[in-house]
C-alpha cells in the first residue's frame, strides 16, 4: 500500500490502519468517488458506458479483496483492525463476496432501465456503490456504533434509489415512508445501543462480549430492553413481521431492479451485522434472545407466506416472499451454531442472487411491454408465455427457486436452514417453516400460472403488442447487460443448486471472529 | 457410470437439450421424434437393467455410490433391487407410451421438454438409495408434473394443478424435516452425517422417535399414493389435467408413494410400521370401499377412475402392511399392473374426450353400437381392472388379499368387498358409455389404427401379466420376502398389551 | 389321458380364430367354425373318457406352467382328469355342441352373428377350464371367466337397456358370491398351505371342524351366486333377457351347475362340516319350493323356465347338502338334457313368433310346430319325473337321500316335485294345446316350424332326456355314474340305510306325485290359458324379491354414492383441504387490511410488537 506508506511518512501521526482489513470498503467508496470525478470533468456529456466500467470494475475489486481475506482468513487467524472497530475475518470476507455478487448483478440489470427514467447521469451507480459500502461496514462492524454508521450509510443511499421515479406518487410516497419508518428504526436502534453501552459500558462487540462472559448482571433489565430494541433495528432492515409494513409499499414503489437490489443489500448488510452482535457478543444471552428471534422468524414465514396469497400485485408478493424468506435466516441466527452461520450465509448469497435475478427479469418484462418500472400486476403478465416463451420459462425457474425446488440453490437454502435447526432439536420449528414453505408455493405458482396460463386479453393484448413494437428499438442493448446478469444469476442458482459443494466450503470457511 | 446413471442422464439431459433444438414451427414433430428416440433409449436401458439383473439376490444391485455433498453426507448413491427393477420397467414403457400419445398438444418443445425431465425425476426417485438425493427427485417429479397439468390441460387445470403442487408439497415438507433429523439423530449416535439408506436404517430410535418419523415419512407418501383421506387432489387433477400427463400421474408419479413406503417407512421404521399396521390397514380398507363408493356416484369418467385408482392403490397399501411376503408381492406387481390398466384406461378416455369433447357420462352412450372395436378394447381394460382372472389385475389382488388374509384377516375379509363394489361401478359405468342406444346422433369413430397401436402394448401386457407373470414375481419376490422378514425381525420398542394391534392379533 | 389339453385347447383356438377373423368369416362360416371348435373338444372328451376307462382309480394330473408365486403360494395351471371332471366335460362339451349347431339357425341374420361365438366358444373354454382346473385359483378363472361370458351374452343385445342391466346384475350378483369363492380360497391356504386339489383331498382331514364349516359356507356362498341359490337367485331371470341359446347352454344346462360341482368337489371337506351340509340342503329345498311357487305365476315363457332352473338347481343343493353328489352330479347331467331341450324348445317357439315370449299369445302351437311339441313334452315329462324318463331317476335319487336325511327335506322336495309337473304342464297346455292367440304378433302368417338345424339338437336333445336315466339305474351293475364318481367322492358320500321296500315306497310317492301333478295341470289348464285365481301377483312378481333388493341395496346405494360423491368427498374431506386453503386466503385478505398503506398505522404496529418484545423480556427472560 503505496498510500499508506506515503502518509506514514508525513509527519502528522495518524493511527495504525491496516488498510487490508477495509479495502472492500476502500474500493467501493474509491469507485463511487471515481465516477463522480469523471461525471464532473467530462463536463455536459454523460458517459454511461465508463461509469458502468468503474462501478464493475470497482465491484469485482471489492469482490476480489473480500476473496482474498477469506483466502487469508483461512490460513490466519481471524483479527480486528482500526482499534478494535472493525472485524476481519472469513465472515465479513464471505459477506464481502455476497455484496460484490449483489453489487455485479445489479449493475448489470438496473442502470439500463434506470436510463430510462433518469437518464445516463452518474448518480444511481453512485449510490449503489455507497450503499454497498454500508452494507460492508455493517458486515464488518465490531463496534455497535460502526453498525450503526454502516446502516445508515446503506439506508440513506436506498431511500434516495426507492424514490428514483421522482414523477410517479407511488415512488415519492414509497420513498417517504421508507425514510420515516427506516428513521424511526434508526433511532430505536441507536437508544438500543445505548442501552447496551448503559449496561457493559462498551460498545464495542468483543468487549461486551468479554465484559459478560467475565461479570454476571445483577439488573439485566437494561441489556436485555437494549436487545429489544436492536432487534428491531435489524428486524425492520430485513422486513420480518411485524416490522415488515414497509416492504410491500416500498417494494411496489420503487423502480423494480432497485427493488431487487434493495431487497438484497439490505438483507445481507443487516443479517451479517445481527449475527455478529447476536451470535458472538450476546452469545452469552442466547436463551433470553432466541425467543424473540424465533417468534420473529415463525411470524416471518407464516404471515410472509400468507398474507402474499391475495395479491394480485406482483412486486408486492415478491415483497411478502421476501419476509418469508428472512424468517427462514432468522431462524439460522436462532439456530446460533458455527454450522449454522455459515448455513445461514449460503441461504443469503442463494437468496441474493435469486432476488436480484428476479427482479431483475421483472424489469426486463416490464421493459418489454414498455410499462415503467413501477408497480406490475399480475395480468400484466398474462400470456407471456405464449409472446415471450424463453423469458417466461427463465422467471419461472427463478421463482421457483425461491419457491425451494430442487436442484436450485434456494431448495439447498431452505434445507441448510433446516438441518441446523434440527442439528438444535428444533423439531417442530422445522416442521413450521416447511409448513410456510407449503403455502408459500402456492402464490409462487400464482405468478407462474399467470405466465403460463393466461391469455391476453383481445384488445388488451393488442395494445400490448404495439407498445411492445415500440419499445423494442432501443432496449436491446440495456436489455442485452440486463440478460448477462440475469444469466449469470440462472447459472449460479441451477449450478450451485446442482453442486452446492464449492459454495458450501467458502460458507464453512467463514469463521467469525469470538 | 453405472447402468442407473444414464437412466437418469439420458432423460434429464434429453431435457436439457430440447429447448435448444434449432427447428422451425413447421418441423416440430422433429422434437417429437427426438422424444421418442430419448425415450426408447431409455426403455432399451431399462430392458438392459432387466435382462442383467440377478433375479436370485435380494440386494441391491447396479449399485453406484460417490460423493455429491460432502458438507452434508450427501451421496450419488444408486441402487436397484426387484421393487425398483419392475418400476423403472415401468416408467420406461409409459413413458415411450406418453411420448407417443401427443394428440392435441400445441407445444411440443415444452410438452417433450417437460416429459424428459418428469422421467428422469422419477427414475431419480426410483433407483436413489440416498434419502437426499430420494428428496430432490421425489420433489422435482412436482414441477414437470404442475407444467403438464398446468399447462396443457382442459378446464380448471390450473387450480388443480395448484393444489396438486401445494397439497403434495406440505406432505413433501414433513419428509424433509422427517429426513433431516432422521439422520441427525444418526449423526449423533455414529458421528457419521450420511443419509444413506442402509446406513440409516442401524439407527437406534426411541419408540416415539420413531413414530413421528414414520408419521412425517408416510405424510408425504400417504398424498402421493394416495391414501384416504388425502386423496382430493386427485380427482381434480385426473379430471383437468391432459390425458399424457394423468397416464404418467396415475400410471408412474402415485407409485412413488406406496414405492416410498416399502422403500422407506418399512426399511427405516419397522417396528412403528408394526405397531401401526392397523391404522394403515385400516385406512387402506376405507380407501378401498369409499373409493368404490364414491366412484359409484360419479358422473365424469375421469373423476371415476381417479377414485378407482383410489381404491386400487388401497389394495397396494393393504399388502404393504400385511407384512406376508404374499402380500407384499401382491403390492409391487399390482403397482405394475395398475400402471398398467390405468394408463391404457386413460389413453382410452382420452380418445372418447377427442371425439366428443365430453367425459360426462350422462352425455355419451350407445358407443359400441358405432365402435365396437373400440368397445371391445375398453371392455379388456375395464375387465382387467375388476381384476378378472387371466388379466392381469387379478393376480395382484388375490396376492394382496391372500397375504392380507393370512396375517391379518379381518382386513381382508372387509377389503374383499372391494372387489364388488368394483364391478359395480366399472359395469356402471361401461354400460352409460357403452350401451343404450345413442344419445348423441353425432358419430363416433372406430378406433385409428396409430390410436391401437399406441394401446397395444399395454393390452398385451394386460393379457401376458395375467396369464404369465412369473418373469416379474421371480424378480420381485426375494426382495419382498427380504423386507417383510426385516420388519417381522425388527425388535422395536413393544407397544402396551392393551393397545390395537395386540388386541387384533388375539382375534386371529 | 393328456387329450385334456385339447379339450381345453379347441375352443379357446375357435375364441382366438373367431376373435381375429370372425368379422371376415360372416355368417354362417364363423358359426360352423365355434361348433367345430366345441365338437373338437367333445370329441377330445370323449378320448379322455375312453383312456380312462378301466383306470378310474388315480386322478391324472397335466401340469402345463407355474402361473404365479409368492411367498409360500405357488399356484400352476394344471388340470385334473378324475371321474368327476371326465363327467363334466362330457356332458358340457356335448351340450355345448349341440347348441352351438342350433345357434347357427337361430342367430342366422344378427349383425352381431360372429360375435355371439366368439362368446360362446370363450364360455366353452372358460367353463372346461373350471371344471378341470386342479388348483383353485385356476378353477376360479373359470368361474370369472364363465361369469364375464355370460354378462357378455346376457347384455348381447345392449341396446335394450333392460338387456344391459341385467348382464351388469348378473356379474356383480355373481362377484358377491365370489368373494366366498376367495376367502374360502385363502382359507384353504392358510390351513393346508396349497391351493391344490391334490392337496385338499389329501390333507382335508387335518381340519378341525370349525374350519371345515367356514370353508363349506364360504364356498357355498360362491355356488349361491353361480348357481342362483337363495338368495342370490335373482339374476337368472334377469338373464333371460339374453338371446335364447345363451340361457340354454349358460343360464340352464352348464353354468349355473358350476355351483354344485364346486361343491360335489370339495365333498372331502363338506364331509367334516355337517352344521354348513345341513344349511346347504335348507337353502337348496327353500330355493327349489320357493322358485317352483313363482313359475307357476309366470306368463313369460322364458321367465318359467328360468324359475323351473332356480327350482332345479335348488334340488341339486339338497343332494349335495345330504350328501348324496353322486345324486346331485347325475340330476345336473339329465338336467342338463331337459333343461337345455326346454329352452331350445322355448327358443324354437319365440322364434317362429317373431320373438314373442308371452305365452298369453301363444297357443295351438302343436299344429304348426310337430317336433317342438313333441319334444317339449318329453322334457315335460322328464323334468317332471315321470318313470321311466331320466328325471324320474335323478329326482328320486336326490329325494331318497333327503329322506334318509331328514324326512322333512323330503316332504318339502316332494311338494316341490309335484309343483314341477304343474307348471310344465301349464306351459305346456297353454303353449301347445287350447285357442290360438298370435295373429298380433305373426300378423297372420302361421307359425313354422324351425329349420332343421335347429330341430336336430332338439331331437337329440329329447333322446338324451328319455334315455338320460340309464346312466345310472338304480339298479345294481347299472350305477354306471356312481361306480364311475365312486373314487372321487370315496366316504365322503353319504349312505344310508334303507330298506328294499322303503326305497321302493319312495319312488313309488314319486312317481304317483309326478303323475298328480301331470293331472292337476290338464285339468286346471287343459283349455285355459288364463286364470287369476291360480297366477297370483306374489309368486308372479317372484315373493317381491327383487323388488325389495332394489329397493334395499339398489337404490339405497345408489343415493348412498351419489351422497358420498357429492357431499361427503366434495364438501367434507375435500372440504376439509379446502377449508385449510380458505383460511389461509382469509388470513391472507387480512393482510391487506393491515396493508393499509397509512405510515401513522404501520408505526403503530411496529410499535406494538416493540411492546410485546419489551413485555416478553420484562416477564419472562428478566427472570
Amino acid at each position: 500500500m503505496i498510500f499508506a506508506n506515503v502518509l506514514s511518512q508525513l509527519p502528522i501521526a495518524l493511527p495504525a490502519i491496516s488498510y487490508k482489513a477495509v479495502a472492500p470498503e476502500l474500493v467501493l467508496f474509491g469507485g463511487a468517488l471515481l465516477i463522480l470525478l469523471v461525471s464532473a470533468t467530462v463536463g455536459k456529456r454523460e458517459l454511461p458506458g465508463l461509469y458502468r466500467a468503474i462501478a464493475l470494475v470497482a465491484a469485482l475489486a471489492e469482490g476480489g479483496f473480500s476473496g482474498y481475506q477469506l483466502y487469508l482468513a483461512q490460513g490466519a487467524k481471524a483479527s480486528l483492525a482500526v482499534a478494535g472497530a472493525i472485524a476481519y475475518d472469513g465472515f465479513s470476507a464471505f459477506a464481502g463476496i455476497v455484496v460484490a455478487a449483489i453489487l455485479l448483478l445489479a449493475i448489470l440489470i438496473g442502470p439500463g432501465f434506470i436510463k430510462r427514467i433518469a437518464g445516463d447521469g452518474p448518480e444511481f451507480l453512485v449510490l449503489m456503490l455507497i450503499s454497498a459500502m454500508g452494507a460492508t461496514v455493517m458486515a464488518q462492524g465490531e463496534d455497535l456504533i460502526v453498525i450503526f454508521i454502516g446502516l445508515e450509510i446503506l439506508s440513506i443511499a436506498l431511500y434516495v434509489m426507492v424514490g428514483y421515479r421522482i414523477g410517479d406518487g407511488l415512488a415519492r410516497e414509497a420513498a417517504f415512508k421508507y425514510f420515516i419508518l427506516g428513521g424511526f428504526s434508526s433511532a430505536i436502534f441507536l437508544y438500543g445501543i445505548a442501552l447496551v453501552y448503559g449496561a457493559t459500558g462498551t460498545t464495542n462487540l468483543a468487549k461486551i462480549g468479554a465484559f459478560l462472559a467475565l461479570n454476571v448482571l445483577t439488573h439485566d433489565g437494561v441489556l436485555l430492553f437494549g436487545l429489544a430494541l436492536l432487534l428491531l433495528g435489524f428486524g425492520f432492515k430485513v422486513s420480518a413481521v411485524p416490522f415488515h409494513l414497509w416492504s410491500p409499499d416500498v417494494y411496489q414503489g420503487a423502480p423494480t431492479s432497485v427493488t431487487g437490489y434493495m431487497a438484497a443489500m439490505a438483507k445481507v448488510g443487516a443479517f451479517a451485522a445481527l449475527i455478529r452482535v447476536f451470535d458472538i457478543a450476546f452469545a452469552g444471552q442466547i436463551v433470553q434472545w432466541r425467543p424473540i428471534v424465533v417468534g420473529l422468524a415463525i411470524l416471518s414465514m407464516v404471515f410472509g407466506a400468507l398474507f402474499a396469497l391475495r395479491q394480485r400485485e406482483l412486486k408486492k408478493i415478491l415483497a411478502y416472499s421476501s419476509i418469508n424468506h428472512a424468517g427462514f435466516i432468522l431462524l439460522g441466527v436462532y439456530a446460533g451454531t458455527a454450522a449454522a452461520i455459515s448455513n445461514t450465509l449460503f441461504y443469503l448469497i442463494a437468496y441474493a442472487v435469486i432476488v436480484v435475478g428476479t427482479f431483475g427479469l421483472v424489469s426486463i418484462v416490464q421493459d418489454s411491454i414498455g410499462v415503467s418500472e413501477g408497480s406490475c400486476s399480475l395480468d400484466q403478465l398474462r400470456g407471456l408465455a405464449r409472446s415471450r416463451p424463453a423469458l417466461a420459462t427463465v422467471t419461472a425457474i427463478m421463482v421457483l427457486a425461491q419457491a425451494g425446488a430442487p436442484f436450485t440453490t434456494g431448495f439447498l437454502a431452505k434445507f441448510s436452514i433446516i438441518v441446523s435447526v434440527v442439528e438444535i432439536r428444533e423439531y417442530w420449528v422445522a416442521v413450521v417453516a416447511m409448513l410456510s414453505a407449503a403455502i408459500a408455493v402456492a402464490f409462487y405458482l400464482r405468478i407462474v400460472l399467470a405466465m403460463f396460463r393466461g391469455e391476453p386479453e383481445e384488445v388488451e393484448g393488442e395494445r400490448v403488442l404495439a407498445i411492445q413494437g415500440a419499445a423494442t428499438e432501443a432496449p436491446a442493448r440495456r436489455q442485452a447487460l440486463a440478460w448477462i446478469g440475469v444469466s449469470l444469476s440462472l447459472v449460479f442458482t441451477v449450478g450451485f443448486g446442482i453442486f452446492p459443494q464449492p459454495l458450501l466450503d467458502l460458507a464453512a470457511r467463514a469463521h467469525i471472529v469470538g | 457410470m453405472g447402468y442407473l446413471d444414464w437412466l437418469i442422464a439420458v432423460p434429464a439431459v434429453g431435457a436439457l437439450v430440447v429447448p435448444f433444438i434449432p427447428v422451425s414451427e413447421e418441423r416440430r414433430s422433429l422434437i417429437r421424434g427426438f422424444g421418442l428416440a430419448i425415450s426408447l433409449v431409455e426403455l432399451v436401458l431399462a430392458a438392459v437393467v432387466g435382462v442383467q439383473f440377478n433375479s436370485h439376490a435380494s440386494g441391491y444391485q447396479f449399485v453406484t455410490d460417490v460423493h455429491w455433498i460432502q458438507s452434508f453426507g450427501v451421496s450419488w448413491f444408486l441402487g436397484a433391487d426387484g421393487i425398483t427393477l419392475v418400476l423403472i420397467l415401468l416408467t420406461a414403457l409409459l413413458f415411450v407410451i406418453a411420448m407417443f400419445a401427443m394428440k392435441g398438444v400445441k407445444d411440443f418443445r415444452a410438452y417433450v421438454g417437460w416429459m424428459l425431465l418428469l422421467e428422469a425425476a422419477c427414475m431419480g426417485s426410483f433407483t436413489s438409495l440416498d434419502l437426499f438425493a430420494f428428496f430432490v427427485f421425489f420433489e422435482l417429479t412436482l414441477i414437470p408434473s404442475y407444467f403438464l397439468i398446468a399447462d396443457f390441460g382442459m378446464g380448471a387445470s390450473g387450480k388443480a394443478a395448484v393444489k396438486f403442487f401445494v397439497y403434495t408439497f406440505a406432505g413433501s415438507a414433513l419428509l424433509l424435516v422427517g429426513i433431516v433429523s432422521l439422520v441427525f439423530i444418526h449423526d449423533s449416535e455414529t458421528h457419521r452425517l450420511t443419509f444413506s439408506l442402509p446406513a440409516l436404517m442401524d439407527t437406534h430410535l426411541s419408540g416415539t422417535t420413531q413414530l413421528l418419523l414414520f408419521l412425517a415419512f408416510t405424510a408425504a407418501f400417504a398424498v402421493k399414493t394416495p391414501i384416504f383421506p388425502f386423496h382430493t387432489w386427485s380427482p381434480d387433477a385426473y379430471r383437468a389435467a391432459p390425458i399424457p400427463a394423468v397416464v404418467m400421474l396415475a400410471g408412474v408419479m402415485a407409485k412413488l408413494g406406496s414405492y416410498g413406503i416399502i422403500r422407506f417407512d418399512l426399511e427405516l421404521f419397522p417396528s412403528t410400521a408394526r405397531s401401526l399396521a392397523w391404522l394403515m390397514l385400516t385406512l387402506a380398507v376405507i380407501g378401498i370401499l369409499y373409493g368404490a363408493v364414491v366412484a359409484a356416484g360419479e358422473r365424469d369418467l375421469g373423476r371415476l377412475v381417479a377414485y378407482s385408482s383410489l381404491s386400487h392403490m388401497g389394495f397396494i397399501v393393504l399388502g404393504i402392511f400385511a407384512f406376508s411376503t404374499e402380500g407384499m408381492s401382491g403390492s409391487i406387481l399390482q403397482m405394475v399392473n395398475h400402471g398398467i390398466y390405468t394408463a391404457a384406461l386413460f389413453l382410452l378416455l382420452g380418445m372418447i374426450y377427442e371425439r366428443r369433447g365430453t367425459l360426462d357420462m350422462a352425455k355419451l352412450g350407445g358407443l359400441q353400437k358405432r365402435a365396437p372395436i373400440f368397445a371391445a378394447v375398453f371392455m379388456l381394460v375395464v375387465m382387467a381392472s375388476v381384476g378378472l382372472p387371466g388379466l392381469n389385475g387379478f393376480i395382484g389382488e388375490f396376492l394382496i388379499l391372500v397375504g392380507t388374509f393370512i396375517t391379518h384377516r379381518w382386513w381382508a375379509v372387509v377389503a374383499v368387498a372391494g372387489v364388488v363394489a368394483s364391478a359395480v361401478y366399472m359395469l356402471w359405468a361401461y354400460q352409460r358409455v357403452f350401451h343404450r342406444s345413442q344419445a348423441d346422433a353425432s358419430p363416433f369413430g372406430e378406433i385409428k389404427l396409430k390410436e391401437a397401436l399406441l394401446v397395444a402394448p399395454l393390452l398385451a401386457l394386460i393379457v401376458l401379466l395375467g396369464l404369465y407373470p412369473a418373469p416379474l414375481l421371480a424378480r420381485i419376490d426375494p426382495t419382498a420376502s427380504a423386507v417383510v422378514q426385516h420388519v417381522l425381525a425388527a425388535k422395536g420398542p413393544v407397544s402396551d398389551g392393551a393397545s390395537l394391534p395386540a388386541v387384533v392379533k388375539g382375534v386371529k | 389321458m393328456g387329450a385334456v389339453g385339447f379339450v381345453v385347447l379347441f375352443p379357446l383356438l375357435g375364441f382366438l380364430v373367431l376373435l381375429t377373423f370372425g368379422r371376415r368369416l360372416g355368417d354362417p362360416v364363423a358359426g360352423w367354425l365355434g361348433t367345430l371348435a366345441v365338437f373338437g373338444s367333445f370329441v377330445s372328451a370323449i378320448v379322455v373318457w375312453l383312456a380312462r376307462l378301466g383306470n378310474e382309480g388315480h386322478p391324472y394330473v397335466l401340469r402345463l406352467f407355474d402361473w404365479f408365486s409368492a411367498g409360500g403360494l405357488h399356484v400352476n395351471v394344471s388340470f385334473r382328469v378324475d371321474g368327476l371332471s371326465v363327467a363334466m366335460i362330457l356332458f358340457v362339451t356335448g351340450v355345448a355342441t349341440l347348441i352351438h349347431l342350433y345357434s347357427i339357425g337361430y342367430m342366422k341374420g344378427d349383425p352381431l352373428y360372429h360375435q355371439f361365438f366368439v362368446y360362446l366358444n370363450l364360455f366353452v373354454f372358460s367353463m372346461v377350464v373350471l371344471v378341470t382346473a386342479n388348483t383353485l385359483p385356476l378353477a376360479f378363472l373359470g368361474w370369472e371367466g364363465v361369469g364375464a361370458c355370460s354378462y357378455w351374452l346376457i347384455s348381447f343385445w345392449f341396446e335394450r337397456p333392460t338387456a344391459a342391466s341385467a348382464g351388469k346384475k348378473a356379474f356383480i350378483v355373481n362377484r358377491i358370491g365370489d368373494t366366498g369363492f376367495l376367502l374360502g380360497t385363502f382359507l384353504v391356504f392358510e390351513h393346508l398351505g396349497s391351493v391344490s386339489f391334490s392337496r385338499l383331498t389329501a390333507g382335508s382331514l387335518n381340519l378341525s371342524p370349525d374350519t371345515a364349516t367356514a370353508i363349506v359356507l364360504l364356498f357355498f356362498l360362491a355356488a349361491a351366486g353361480k348357481s342362483a341359490q337363495l338368495p342370490l337367485f335373482t339374476w337368472l331371470l334377469d338373464a333371460m333377457e339374453g338371446p335364447t341359446p345363451v340361457s340354454a347352454l349358460i343360464h340352464a344346462a352348464t353354468m349355473v351347475t358350476a355351483g354344485v360341482y364346486l361343491m360335489a368337489r370339495l365333498s372331502p371337506i363338506l364331509a367334516l362340516a355337517h352344521t354348513a351340509d345341513l344349511v346347504i340342503a335348507i337353502v337348496g329345498v327353500a330355493t327349489a319350493f320357493v322358485a317352483a311357487m313363482a313359475a307357476t305365476a309366470q306368463t313369460d315363457i322364458k321367465k318359467i323356465v328360468a324359475y323351473s332352473t332356480v327350482s332345479q338347481l335348488g334340488y341339486m343343493m339338497l343332494g349335495i347338502g345330504t350328501g348324496a353328489y353322486t345324486a346331485a352330479i347325475f340330476l345336473m347331467i339329465t338336467h342338463a338334457f331337459y333343461k337345455a331341450l326346454i329352452f331350445l324348445g322355448s327358443g324354437s317357439v319365440i322364434h317362429s313368433l317373431n320373438g314373442e315370449q308371452n305365452i298369453r299369445r301363444m297357443g295351438a302351437l302343436k299344429k304348426y310346430m310337430p317336433i317342438t311339441t313333441v319334444t317339449m313334452i318329453l322334457a315335460w315329462l322328464s323334468i317332471a319325473g315321470v318313470p321311466p324318463f331320466s328325471g324320474f331317476f335323478s329326482k328320486g335319487a336326490v329325494l331318497e337321500n333327503a329322506f334318509g336325511d331328514s324326512p322333512l327335506l323330503w316332504a318339502a322336495g316332494v311338494i316341490t316335485a309335484l309343483l314341477t309337473a304343474y307348471y310344465m304342464g301349464r306351459l305346456v297346455y297353454v303353449v301347445f294345446y287350447g285357442t290360438p292367440r298370435f295373429e298380433e304378433v305373426t300378423h297372420g302368417h302361421d307359425p313354422h316350424e324351425s329349420p332343421s338345424v335347429m330341430t336336430i339338437p332338439l331331437i337329440v336333445l329329447a333322446a338324451a332326456a328319455v334315455i338320460g336315466g340309464l346312466l345310472n339305474l338304480p339298479v345294481s351293475g347299472f350305477g354306471f355314474l356312481g361306480s364311475w364318481l365312486a373314487p372321487v367322492f370315496g366316504t365322503a358320500q353319504a349312505a344310508y340305510p334303507m330298506s328294499a321296500g322303503l326305497k321302493d315306497g319312495l319312488m313309488a310317492t314319486d312317481a304317483v306325485v309326478a303323475l298328480l301333478g301331470v293331472f292337476l295341470s290338464w285339468r286346471a289348464w287343459g283349455g285355459v290359458s288364463e286364470n287369476p285365481a291360480l297366477e297370483r301377483k306374489i309368486f308372479f312378481n317372484g315373493w317381491y324379491i327383487d323388488a325389495f333388493y332394489d329397493r334395499a341395496f339398489a337404490r339405497t346405494g345408489t343415493a348412498v354414492a351419489e351422497v358420498a360423491d357429492t357431499v361427503v368427498d366434495r364438501q367434507i374431506v375435500d372440504g376439509a383441504v379446502t377449508g385449510v386453503a380458505g383460511v389461509a386466503r382469509l388470513v391472507g385478505g387480512a393482510g391487506r387490511k393491515v396493508q393499509s398503506g397509512l405510515v401513522r398505522s404501520y408505526l403503530l404496529i411496529m410499535v406494538g410488537g416493540l411492546i410485546v418484545m419489551l413485555g416478553y423480556v420484562l416477564t419472562v427472560a428478566a427472570r
